[in-house]
């Protein structure tokens, strides 16, 4: 099984998008979305997920039963031979099931096992190629740079060099609009067609990404659950982030349904339930699912949230508390693979301190369009409108229109334009 | 008449039905005492007799009768509607391919007759043709449930999820997890759930409730299970199932005169026949052989019928109440080829410590590793059972 992330990476939490939508310190203190329940997109655009009917993929029980038993037989390969063949294949298939379980564990035992077997045997591209992936997923950005460069050097493929050259510059920020267009073009499937629509939602254009997230769909051949149940949710998100709950839902239940394992889509999926007034359909996901869940932050502010919309309050208090301290925990940890997802959580609850320290860090890290405008709010809310004023020209700089600049434009109507 | 003796009476005029008529020599003789809501029910049966009569090749009216008759046999613990049941779906019931509503109604009919493996069928058969079927999902979460299936059931019971109300789905699960070594905490959610489902169905919450108090039971909590009973029994009307559940915990707590008085006009249901006869053997009452005259006479016939509705309270019955362990033993492992549930699993150990045949209670054994199964009642039967 090999990875492939796509440019957005498949651990884009789930406080990416929901947290961006809340409506900042005023907001209710466990905000996941606050604003229309439908809008045009929700009826205008006819489209509809692929059923698992419609296009059958491996069951998520036999599915999930099986990568369990690859990282048995390669772990036991591995403590048997201590070949680095087999440390990258077990490396390769634990981050394959924390991309489905959201199990940051899996991710770091994968680097730590790609990181023995290049110290064994350095003349591995695939080896270096997987290190650039996990540290791409972990945010160090150099890290995997600095892979890549390795990779090329021991004769890794011209063609995957560039597809996570791609990935990391879109990660950090860079325009890479038109790569992304010429690769849809020259290898239609359904992760070019999805990066490139995810590029489209960042320039504001939202029936085109539609439309090709739902090409993205036609163009799936394969019976791995895991790439359909990920669009999907990447779906539900585009169609979150421009306020068609009702379809995020549909998309969302769709990625439940073809692999229920799949811990973003469950996230979603009960977080949009509780929006739509179906809090109590939330809980049962949720509380189900905690027994997998308990290291995952944004689990614990999803339940927060229903718990709270459920009215009960004690409830809510003891799901925020257990998410700020494993957002504390993982900082602490992992750094700058969870500043961002860290500050728009303190951003939320309206800890603006911590906000603030950690979205600074994360705007040095990359400038992306989100990184720019979380520190702009950090700021504001931090009470520093000249340095909020600064970001916010920085993020309309970008050029990039994502629907969240047009939410909070207003916040930042007195700033002047640079 | 004394008083006392007027259950019995009738349990025999029920017993002797098809054998001799008999003739009232008075007006107030009393034949048969009418379940709570007989009069609407006939008259809702003779509704659908008549439709199913005008049109005797639909299938919806079939199915609408045998649903029917399906829905009494539980609520009114006679098993004569199966009977019914089984007449009225015989002209369907090889059809290898039958419309959907009767593939509902048949694999609803095998499940109540322990067929599961022809039940199982007709659901695959139904869900493939109609994949929102959320009853559908219900019933064969309940029937690999029963299979030790867990995986599969979870599965299905997944499937319910915005499909019927949040309160099903949760005890749904957690009707799967309490057999996985997860007792606690699934009883634990499901408590939460329940909780906040103030707008459940009356069916929902019995559901749920039923499933708390099994759990209840099988973790030792006699308080709990005892308040999880009578929230379930206050929801609906009298169901066979509940009561022979609430009947078994009340034996299991020395409560035989509470039995007796809780199944005195329920001795139609073989179920049922059984625990008032544990009871009274308890309290050496005065029904007693006449209570397990009645039984053997009913499985007798079942037996002849070649029908195994009722092997698990066939084990209990010779185990307890008749003393032949060897005739118990390979009964206990046909139900156990059959079902792994908890009860299955008391019965084959029980069987095989009173037959003195260790070996046999090994399927257990592993099971229990495999499954985490909590049960306060097991470690005393192992220890019965042997090594």
């Amino acid at each position: 099984m090999s990875i492939k992330p796509g440019i957005q990476g498949l651990r884009a939490w789930l406080c990416v998008v929901g947290i961006l939508l809340g409506t900042g310190p005023a907001a209710a203190h466990f905000s996941f979305y606050s604003g229309p329940l439908t809008t045009p997109a929700d009826g205008a655009v006819t489209a509809a997920p692929l059923g698992v009917t419609q296009y059958r993929t491996t069951s998520g029980d036999i599915f999930m039963g099986n990568l369990d038993g690859l990282v048995k037989v390669a772990r036991r390969y591995v403590e048997k031979t201590n070949e680095p063949l087999w440390r990258l294949k077990l490396a390769d298939e634990l981050a394959y099931r924390a991309q489905i379980t959201g199990h940051m564990d899996d991710t770091v035992a994968a680097l730590g096992e790609v990181r023995q077997a290049l110290a064994a045997n350095p003349a591995l591209p695939g080896g270096w190629l997987l290190s650039a992936r996990l540290r791409q997923t972990l945010h160090d950005f150099a890290g995997a740079e600095a892979d890549l460069a390795q990779a090329q050097a021991h004769g890794a493929a011209a063609a995957a060099l560039a597809d996570l050259q791609l990935s990391i510059d879109y990660a950090l920020g860079r325009d890479v609009f038109a790569a992304l267009q010429e690769r849809a073009k020259r290898d239609p499937g359904l992760y070019s067609y999805a990066d490139l629509a995810d590029a489209y939602l960042e320039r504001g254009d939202f029936a085109t990404a539609d439309r090709l997230l739902t090409e993205a769909e036609k163009l799936y051949t394969d019976v791995n659950p895991l790439p359909l149940a990920w669009l999907h949710v990447q779906h539900g998100l585009a169609c979150l982030r421009y306020g068609a709950v009702v379809r995020a839902h549909a998309y969302f239940a769709a990625a439940h349904e073809r692999l229920p394992q799949y811990s973003m889509a469950a996230e979603h999926l009960a977080l949009t339930k509780a929006v739509l007034g179906r809090a109590d359909e939330a809980l049962v996901l949720l509380l189900y699912a905690e027994d997998q869940q308990t290291n995952n932050p944004g689990f614990y502010g999803a339940l927060a949230f229903v718990e709270e919309k459920l009215g009960d309050t004690a409830a809510a208090v003891a799901a925020d508390q257990r998410a700020q301290a494993l957002y504390d925990e993982l900082v602490e940890r992992y750094q700058e693979a969870w500043w961002q997802h860290a500050a728009e959580y303190h951003l939320e609850r309206g800890d603006s301190a911590r906000a603030l320290e950690l979205a600074r860090k994360n705007s040095e890290l990359r400038q992306t369009v989100a990184s720019l405008l979380l520190l702009a709010r950090a700021e504001l809310q931090a009470g520093h409108p000249d340095a909020a004023c600064t970001a916010w020209n920085r993020t309309l700089a970008t050029g990039r229109k994502p629907p969240e600049v047009t939410r909070f434009a207003a916040d930042f109507a007195q700033c002047p334009r640079a | 008449m004394p008083p006392r003796l007027t259950g019995l009476l009738l349990i025999l005029l029920a017993a002797q039905a098809f054998a001799e008529p008999y003739t009232p020599t008075e007006d107030s003789s009393i034949l048969e005492r009418l379940p709570p809501g007989y009069r609407d029910n006939a008259a809702r049966l003779r509704t659908l007799r008549a439709q199913q009569a005008a049109a005797p090749a639909d299938p919806a009216a079939v199915a609408a009768l045998v649903e029917d008759y399906l829905q009494q046999a539980q609520t009114s613990a006679d098993p004569r509607f199966y009977g019914y049941a089984e007449a009225a779906l015989a002209p369907w019931r090889d059809a290898p391919s039958p419309p959907v509503a009767i593939l509902w109604v048949r694999a609803l009919l095998h499940q109540a007759r322990a067929r599961p493996v022809a039940a199982l069928a007709d659901l695959e058969a139904l869900l493939a043709r109609e994949p929102d079927a959320a009853r559908a999902w219900l019933l064969r979460a309940q029937v690999l449930r029963l299979r030790g299936d867990y995986p599969g059931a979870l599965h299905s019971c997944d499937k319910l999820l915005g499909r019927v109300e949040p309160l099903l789905v949760a005890a749904c699960r957690s009707s799967v997890l309490t057999l996985q070594g997860q007792a606690a905490k699934s009883a634990q959610i499901l408590e939460k759930i329940l909780a906040v489902s103030t707008q459940a169905s009356s069916a929902a919450q019995q559901f749920a409730r039923s499933v708390l108090a099994d759990s209840a039971v099988r973790r030792g909590d006699a308080a709990a299970a005892e308040r999880h009973f009578q929230a379930a029994l206050a929801l609906a009307g009298r169901d066979s199932s509940l009561l022979a559940q609430y009947a078994d915990f009340l034996l299991d707590q020395q409560q035989a005169a509470a039995v007796r008085e809780l199944l005195k006009d329920d001795s139609r249901d073989d179920s049922l026949l059984l625990r008032l006869a544990l009871a009274e053997a308890r309290l050496k009452g005065a029904q007693q052989n006449d209570y397990n005259t009645l039984l053997q006479e009913r499985f007798a016939a079942a037996e002849r019928r070649g029908d195994e509705t009722h092997l698990a309270d066939r084990v209990r019955a010779l185990l307890v109440l008749f003393d032949q362990p060897q005739a118990a033993l390979p009964l206990a492992q046909r139900l156990w080829a059959r079902e792994r549930t908890p009860e299955s699993a008391r019965l084959l150990l029980s069987a095989a410590a009173a037959a003195n045949t260790p070996q046999a209670a090994q399927p257990v054994r592993d099971w229990l590793r495999v499954t985490g199964l909590e049960d306060v009642r097991l470690p005393g039967l192992l220890q019965e059972a042997g090594q």
